[in-house]
């Protein structure tokens, strides 16, 4: 029974990558190794920088001889991905799951639906894990070479922390999935949460070359506080340093122990947690109630309204957007500096530092993907939409206005703040809002291209259709691909040629051109595409 | 007011619907009654634009769905057999959402919905996201926005699953209310003692093909309509 629940429920979050292009077998295998290509490229882009920085982590311990700092830094990255990563997936996945109380109902036990729930979430969880320790490892074998016991350890306290980390996620989800519960704006709530935590994890991702220098500058001092700040994390660096078998079975022990202790909590209040009334108090009719407006707008504002009642869509399709300002402030207030040095220290010091400006903002707008699920996310109502006297035209144009709107606010901030804090010129302002503002309109209307091209209606849950749908991961790995290749192109052949600020003027150029030919795509065979659909 | 001619859909190699004629005129309540998989919501999808078809034709008040399908969904409103909709959305903001798409002014949606919600008694519940709405509140909130604007045709699928007995009796009053405003309505059911009490004329579909169809009488002729669709459901299983 088990084996048969996982299997279903993997099938469910591998299923939610690729659509079913009705029964066309050829589109369906087209769509199957796209999607391989680009989990493929994703991985290897997270795994080139995660084992880049690792590496000059490795060469630094190496020198000090602090290796047990190098794998509890790595061991420290796997626990806070992994915590950030699955978090909100326990609270739609295991506490307020659709299908709870269909499963509750058939004759299998609470403890095996719950145990299924707990695996498919370790799975994911795993894949987190792997997406650093893989790097970590191939990095510290570059430096140190290939040492076969610590390879061992490594991977074994991986797996081990992999356990941890679903832990300390399964009970932050259930505080969540309980304070949410109860409160009326509880969509802010999640987003402010999300955001929390994806800071801390930022934050730490930040300091790692600080740790480092930290600890070479206080050696002993650091590690007493780490180990007691740390335990496990500390037990499972030196494991992996020494081969010490002791302190790897005290890292299971502190891993192991705690899971157990949930897993038997969790299955005494099954039952209880899956099937609770989550009541908010309930709101009243205020404002103005009977408000009017054109069909357009109607749209607009659903799609609007469709961002802001998902939490979990704001969070992961709209990083981007929210991440714009902070960096702009950040630039701004701690980067200023160095960029004033940058200007006068380099030749095209000045140049440069306008670049770093319109690729930061512009790098965020890649990373906001509102119309890449906003199709697919229709789901069951799809039906609904298609039967509304609008011209299907309207409501593609509606679905990349909301996401032009909403990516184009921060945007619109970020900018401002960038561009009073440099002080910048007449020309230079023109060059930040161009080529910002032209990657946000390609990224909405490739979005929605991605999204016409690998539709989904029949999810359960659409967390799976904003976390890990095919048009979500085109649009984004995609996307940065087209950003980085011009850089590239740049970087490899036309640095003697051309000046940063004429070819950033061609960048624009490029996303502009390249944004009409993809909206008369969308205006075109996406709408027969929408038509048929 | 609703014209189907030798309408013909097929998903692969089946036949889901299979050269349907029916004629449906102003004022007139039709029921459209099969098994489950009979072609219905096939056809009544196909009639509201939503499923292209493969052959013959729909007419909405003179006009096509295939060639004119934006000027015919305004004319129509359509009810899904499942109440799926935006439950990001407020009842209040689904009804204006509606009512804006349907270029309904403010005072005619203030007039309608305060109407037909607290006839519906979903009226103090509007504030409230769909999402935490019951199964019955939704298929109320979507009655409330498909009777909203008034269609000279509406159409439902499966219209009273998941209403409680005053929602049902409430809905037959309107449903009557907008026949005598001039609007047509073609609905599909199960429940047989609603579509013999209700409907003008009733049409009888299996496996996509139309059976019986006709004036409600004389479909049913002295038998009740439970048991004319019995014996027809037993026939067309012996043609199959």
């Amino acid at each position: 029974m088990f084996r048969l629940l996982l299997k279903i429920r993997l099938k469910g979050l591998g299923s939610a990558m690729i659509s079913r292009l009705g029964r066309n077998k050829k589109k369906t295998a087209l769509a199957g190794v796209l999607m391989t290509l680009l989990i493929l490229y994703a991985l290897g882009a997270v795994g080139l920088s995660v084992g880049m920085m690792f590496h000059g982590l490795a060469e630094v311990a190496a020198l000090a001889q602090l290796q047990w700092f190098y794998f509890a830094l790595a061991g420290m990255m796997m626990l806070l991905l992994g915590f950030v990563g699955t978090v909100f997936m326990t609270q739609s996945q295991l506490y307020e799951a659709k299908d709870n109380e269909l499963l509750l109902s058939m004759p299998i036990k609470p403890s095996a639906v719950l145990a299924c729930r707990l695996a498919a979430i370790g799975v994911v969880e795993l894949a987190y894990t792997m997406l650093i320790a893989v790097p970590v490892c191939v990095a510290y074998c570059l430096v140190m070479g290939f040492q076969p016991l610590t390879v061992l350890f490594f991977v074994l306290g991986s797996l081990l922390l992999t356990v941890l980390a679903l832990t300390i996620s399964c009970l932050c989800g259930w505080l969540v999935s309980l304070l949410t519960a109860r409160i009326q704006r509880k969509n802010l709530l999640s987003v402010l949460l999300m955001l929390a935590f994806f800071g801390v994890y930022l934050y730490a991702y930040a300091q790692l070359p600080t740790y480092l220098e930290k600890l070479m500058a206080n050696g002993t001092e650091m590690a007493l506080a780490f180990k007691k700040a740390l335990p496990a994390l500390y037990y499972f660096g030196v494991a992996c340093a020494s081969g010490d078998w002791l302190r790897l079975l005290a890292v299971a022990a502190v891993c192991l122990v705690p899971f157990a202790l949930l897993y038997w909590l969790l299955s005494r209040n099954f039952v209880r947690l899956a099937t609770q009334r989550r009541t908010a108090p309930k709101s009243r009719l205020r404002g103005k109630l009977f408000t009017s407006s054109g069909p357009f707008k109607a749209l607009v504002k659903k799609e609007m309204a469709s961002v802001w009642g998902m939490p979990m869509y704001l969070f992961n399709c709209g990083l981007g957007a929210l991440l714009a300002p902070v960096g702009a402030v950040f630039l701004a207030v701690k980067g200023r500096q160095l960029l004033q040095l940058l200007t006068l220290s380099v030749q095209n010091g000045e140049e440069l530092t306008l670049g770093i400006l319109c690729l930061m903002p512009a790098v965020c707008m890649i990373m906001t993907l509102f119309s890449a699920p906003s199709l697919s996310l229709e789901g069951k109502s799809f039906g609904l939409l298609k039967g509304l006297p609008v011209k299907a035209k309207t409501v593609l144009n509606a679905k990349i206005t909301a996401h032009l709107l909403l990516g184009g606010v921060p945007l619109a901030v970020a900018l401002a703040v960038l561009g009073v804090a440099f002080e910048l010129t007449a020309g230079q302002w023109a060059l930040l809002l161009a080529l910002p503002f032209s990657v946000l309109a390609f990224g909405a209307v490739f979005g929605m291209a991605a999204n016409l091209l690998l539709p989904r209606f029949d999810w359960v849950n659409p967390t799976l259709v904003v976390k890990q749908s095919g048009s979500v991961m085109l649009a984004m790995f995609g996307g940065m691909f087209v950003l980085a290749l011009p850089l590239m192109v740049y970087f490899i052949w036309l640095i003697p040629v051309i000046e940063i600020t004429p070819f950033l003027w061609l960048c624009t150029a490029f996303f502009v051109v390249l944004t009409l030919a993809l909206l008369r795509f969308v205006h075109t065979r996406g709408v027969r595409m929408y038509e048929k659909m | 007011m609703l014209i189907i001619d030798h309408l013909t859909k097929t998903y692969g190699k089946t036949r889901a619907v299979d050269d349907l004629c029916l004629h449906i005129a102003p004022g007139e309540i039709c029921g459209f009654i099969g098994h489950n998989g009979a072609g219905k919501t096939t056809a009544i999808k196909a009639c509201c634009g939503i499923l292209p078809f493969d052959s013959g034709e729909i007419r909405i008040n003179g006009l096509s769905v295939q060639k004119d399908p934006l000027a015919c969904k305004r004319l129509l409103a359509y009810v899904p057999d499942n109440p799926d909709l935006y439950e990001f959305l407020t009842g209040m903001k689904y009804l204006n959402f509606i009512a804006d798409v349907y270029a309904v002014d403010s005072q005619e949606r203030e007039k309608q919905i305060r109407r037909l919600a607290e006839m519906f008694g979903i009226y103090e519940a509007l504030g409230q996201n769909i999402g935490a709405y019951s199964h019955g509140m939704k298929q109320k909130l979507a009655l409330t926005a498909a009777l909203m604007h008034r269609p000279k045709l509406l159409v439902l699928d499966e219209p009273f699953v998941g209403l409680d007995p005053k929602a049902s009796h409430l809905l037959k009053q309107e449903m009557r209310l907008l026949c005598e405003e001039g609007s047509s309505i073609f609905f599909s059911t199960h429940v047989l003692e609603v579509a013999e009490k209700l409907c003008d004329t009733v049409a009888i579909i299996s496996h996509g093909k139309l059976l019986r169809y006709g004036p409600t009488e004389q479909v049913r002729g002295d038998e009740s309509l439970e048991e004319v669709f019995l014996t027809l459901a037993e026939e067309g299983k012996a043609d199959v």
